[in-house]
């Protein structure tokens, strides 16, 4: 607690970056830091210092957009004050663990320990592993039930907590949802019980720590989003399905209703070394309605919520002034789904305040309109297009709900091609339920006609400069979507897969790149766990897994045997068809989509399934006649 | 679009933690301030278009500088206070400019063909009572043995060390051919300060070499354990440009 704050030493800091790669990223003074001086948090001991962690290294944690937000939320509050943490890369962390010193904030470079709550952003699964690691290097015991002392509070929240069993044994509580207002709700109950004030709902002085922790944990229980683990017992069926959750009380998903309630963060913390998105990022919107069935995101960030375009331009303006940087990103799931995209790249690229601005806009949909868009941001330097395909049939594209038509798909290439763009990305994904092997070969004929057309549309030295880039990711039926149910094809058949594809794709133009089947194997297994998995994430730590997600480090064998030696089989929880009347371990959350919902969608995608390739063609004959037709006759009354 | 610029040198310093960053880490964080504080940089022209900006010779992760320079051209006139004035307000704590002026089109550009880079070292002996220190105490002078950190005979020492460190030095070509010239002087209660100038930039007639400066301290490391003395701080303090005209060596400041 802040009454015995420790912190490391400059002089010993400086001992540990003379040996290592980057030092930059353990270093602090950015612009834009926004936590309490050392001399205010000794100064002010009720105060609550929170930790906010993003367990991946610096540079991929200052890119993302939550660590901002959450920031600056937090140290608005005068009686808060919020540090960063990221994880140590492996050259930093063996020098800790030599010279015996514990993890430390990077602002004032106060060990973990010291902090009343420390809050992990879990972007995806494949960073647990460093979520313990981090508890570790802190000399925090990893699980809750070892932690004696009522402080330091440990949670977690991000999209790879919409199921919190897996990392349920170590979390105090968690949070599923929109962080914005609940948190300081969070954070304002723990400075209740310190202030000492209000004590009436807390346990009393004479009650000991445990007491003291559940009366903190029960109050939090009752904001919303806020999942306590301790507070639910789950009972297993012989066959390893659970039979029961108890109580079975939903925990319902934090949700801000109008996103323009807080602003956007327009003066955020510039790293002062490079980032994986080194920009000014602003969210114009969150959610996303398309509904395709086998996208995670669009699910749990439901409703859509668009920010107000006058606000954001001015917002924007205002940000890129007080950054200085020359190119702005607006993100959300779908960007070109935002109302007034226009309006906000026009009056931001055309601001008199700026000679130069670019914007990017990741997650565009392809169709006609949004070549324009790209025409319009990327005005001159023509840097390059990504469009996500996902599959190359439209059959399997109707079975997945990607409203993409394959017709406007190929003259949307084409007319990339024909404006000049010569580098075009594409993400396509494998094993995908109902896929068949015609349909592995439909991404190669895609491929390949892509490539034919740009060889009559481009001069043959501008050809001989095209590239596809293409990118092909194994499907996982993730928790809250209509796939949730389906099995993960497996390894062995998705890695055949890919090597076909590989073997017929044409070597000139195509830059083929994938993840590896093993580890999104993985991460299905992962994301689709149950409490037991929790077991299984230990084990893996202690064997070593860390950075999960750089190929260099991932270890399948490793997790398999810690599947085992938890007596689990990790089949179970990714190529397992899941029964449609089973109780889902994430159950237990209300996401605000109901249940019957993504069965409905899910049966709907085995209807859509049933529509053999053959008679797609015929079909869309029909809809391309009924279409002409319909040309047709707005012609001819166009010309009554 | 086609206004006239102006192009002005400044020298700034980095820092404390700011050492650790790389020089184009530097790059991006000056850019980025004068964008900050309203500057209006000049672009070069073509399909990807950048500042027109030129720094000195990158100094080594890990060595603070007093002596960082940069060209930076701007777009409209500016006065060289005002200009440091409102970059100063937008620079992080530990990067800051201490001279600016506006320089002309001839003026020698800063990474030019010859220059040198002049580091300082501040060297602690660490204890009186130690052996192989009270050694070169023997040889150099008294026979006192009450020393205290007070009337330590540091000149004694310092012949020592300057006669010892010229023969280690001359015995690796590499390190040898990169050091112009080095000094030892005494400083405060202590401590001994050596300034090296090593070449930053060959030689192209003598064939020297660069002078890497990671190279040496590892070699530099060395020596000192042997004296049991310990590095207190090392910095880069200033660096030259060699003016063939006059035969001598200017600071790319005093040049404008």
């Amino acid at each position: 607690m802040t009454s015995s704050l420790k912190i490391l030493e400059l002089k010993r800091l400086e001992e540990l970056l003379s040996s290592i790669e980057k030092p930059g990223r353990y270093i602090n003074h950015e612009i834009g830091i926004k936590s309490k001086s050392f001399k205010f948090l000794i100064e002010n001991p009720p105060a609550v210092l929170f930790a906010l962690v993003f367990p991946d290294i610096y540079e991929v944690g200052m890119s993302n957009l939550g660590m901002q937000i959450l920031y600056k939320i937090v140290n608005d509050y005068p009686e808060f004050s919020c540090e960063r943490v990221f994880s140590p890369w492996v050259d930093f962390e063996q020098e800790l663990r030599r010279k015996n010193i514990k993890l430390f904030s990077l602002e004032n470079r106060i060990f973990l320990d010291c902090f009343d709550v420390i809050g992990f952003s879990a972007a995806h699964e494949m960073l647990y592993t460093n979520i313990l690691n981090i508890l570790d290097l802190s000399g925090i015991a990893l699980s809750f039930r070892d932690r004696k002392d009522i402080f330091p509070l440990v949670c977690a929240g991000g999209s790879a907590v919409v199921n919190p069993w897996p990392l349920s044994k170590f979390m105090d509580f968690m949070l599923v949802g929109d962080g914005e207002q609940v948190l300081p709700q969070i954070l304002m109950i723990i400075k209740d019980y310190k202030d000492g004030c209000k004590k009436s709902s807390f346990a009393s002085d004479y009650a000991g720590d445990h007491a003291k922790k559940q009366s903190i944990l029960k109050r939090l229980q009752k904001i919303d989003g806020v999942f306590v683990p301790d507070f639910f017992k789950v009972y297993f069926s012989g066959s390893g399905t659970i039979k029961d959750i108890e109580p079975f009380e939903k925990v319902r998903k934090a949700v801000i209703k109008d996103l323009d309630s807080s602003g956007i963060v327009s003066d955020p913390v510039i790293p002062n070394i490079q980032v994986v998105h080194d920009r000014f990022n602003v969210e114009i919107m969150r959610g996303c309605s398309r509904g395709c069935r086998f996208c995670q995101a669009g699910f749990i960030y439901r409703p859509v919520r668009q920010r107000n375009v006058d606000f954001l331009i001015m917002q924007t303006i205002e940000g890129l002034k007080n950054t200085g940087y020359d190119e702005v990103s607006f993100t959300s799931l779908s960007s070109a789904d935002y109302k007034k995209i226009n309006d906000l790249i026009y009056s931001v690229t055309n601001s008199p305040d700026f000679e130069r601005v670019s914007v990017s806009l990741p997650s565009l949909r392809i169709d006609s309109f949004n070549i324009r868009l790209a025409e319009l941001i990327q005005s001159g330097r023509k840097t390059g297009l990504t469009f996500a395909p996902e599959t190359g049939s439209q059959r399997l594209r109707n079975i997945i709900k990607k409203d993409l038509n394959q017709d406007d798909l190929l003259k949307c290439m084409k007319t990339a091609i024909a404006k000049g763009w010569d580098k075009i990305k594409l993400y396509f994904m494998i094993g995908l339920p109902c896929e068949e092997s015609s349909d592995i070969d439909s991404i190669i004929t895609l491929i390949k006609s892509i490539i034919s057309e740009a060889g009559k549309l481009m001069t043959r030295k501008n050809f001989s400069r095209f590239q596809l880039n293409i990118s092909i990711n194994s499907f996982i039926p993730k928790p809250f979507t209509p796939f949730q149910w389906a099995g993960q094809e497996q390894t062995e058949s998705l890695e055949k897969k890919l090597h076909y594809i590989s073997k017929n794709l044409p070597k000139k133009f195509v830059k083929l790149n994938w993840t590896g089947p093993d580890k999104s194997k993985v991460e299905c297994a992962l994301s689709r766990g149950d409490l037991l998995v929790s077991d299984v994430i230990e084990r893996a730590w202690k064997r070593g897994a860390r950075f999960d997600n750089w190929t260099d480090f991932f270890d399948y064998n490793l997790w398999h045997t810690c599947f085992k030696d938890s007596g689990l089989d990790i089949d179970f929880y990714s190529s397992r068809e899941i029964n449609e009347d089973e109780i889902l371990p994430w159950d237990i959350i209300d996401i605000g989509i109901k249940k019957e919902f993504l069965l409905k969608e899910y049966k709907a995608s085995k209807i859509a399934a049933e529509i053999k390739a053959s008679q797609e063609k015929k079909i869309y004959r029909k809809i391309e006649m009924i279409k002409i037709a319909g040309q047709k006759a707005a012609k001819s009354k166009a010309a009554e | 679009m086609y206004a006239e610029t102006e192009t002005l040198r400044f020298k700034f310093v980095k820092k404390n933690e700011f050492k650790y960053l790389s020089h184009l880490d530097l790059i991006r964080i000056i850019s980025r301030a004068a964008a900050r504080a309203g500057l209006k940089l000049a672009y070069s022209k073509g399909f990807n278009p950048k500042p027109r900006m030129s720094f000195s010779n990158p100094t080594p992760l890990g060595v603070e500088s007093l002596a960082e320079y940069c060209d930076m051209e701007l777009q409209g006139g500016i006065n060289a206070e005002e200009f440091m004035g409102l970059m100063n307000k937008a620079l992080p704590e530990y990067l800051y400019i201490v001279k600016a002026k506006i320089i002309g089109e001839n003026v020698l550009k800063l990474i030019s063909e010859i220059s040198l880079v002049l580091y300082q070292f501040n060297l602690r002996l660490q204890e009186i009572k130690n052996k192989s220190y009270l050694k070169i105490k023997e040889k150099t002078s008294t026979e006192d043995k009450n020393l205290s950190d007070k009337n330590l005979d540091l000149s004694g020492v310092k012949e020592t060390l300057k006669k010892d460190f010229e023969n280690e030095v001359s015995k690796i070509y590499e390190i040898f051919n990169s050091i112009y010239n080095f000094s030892f002087s005494i400083e405060e209660d202590n401590v001994i300060v050596l300034k090296i100038f090593g070449y930053a930039k060959i030689f192209k007639e003598k064939n020297n070499l660069i002078f890497k400066f990671n190279n040496f301290l590892s070699f530099f490391n060395d020596f000192t354990k042997k004296y049991q003395i310990s590095i207190e701080l090392f910095k880069k303090v200033e660096m030259y440009l060699y003016l063939n005209s006059a035969d001598k060596l200017v600071t790319p400041l005093d040049l404008v």
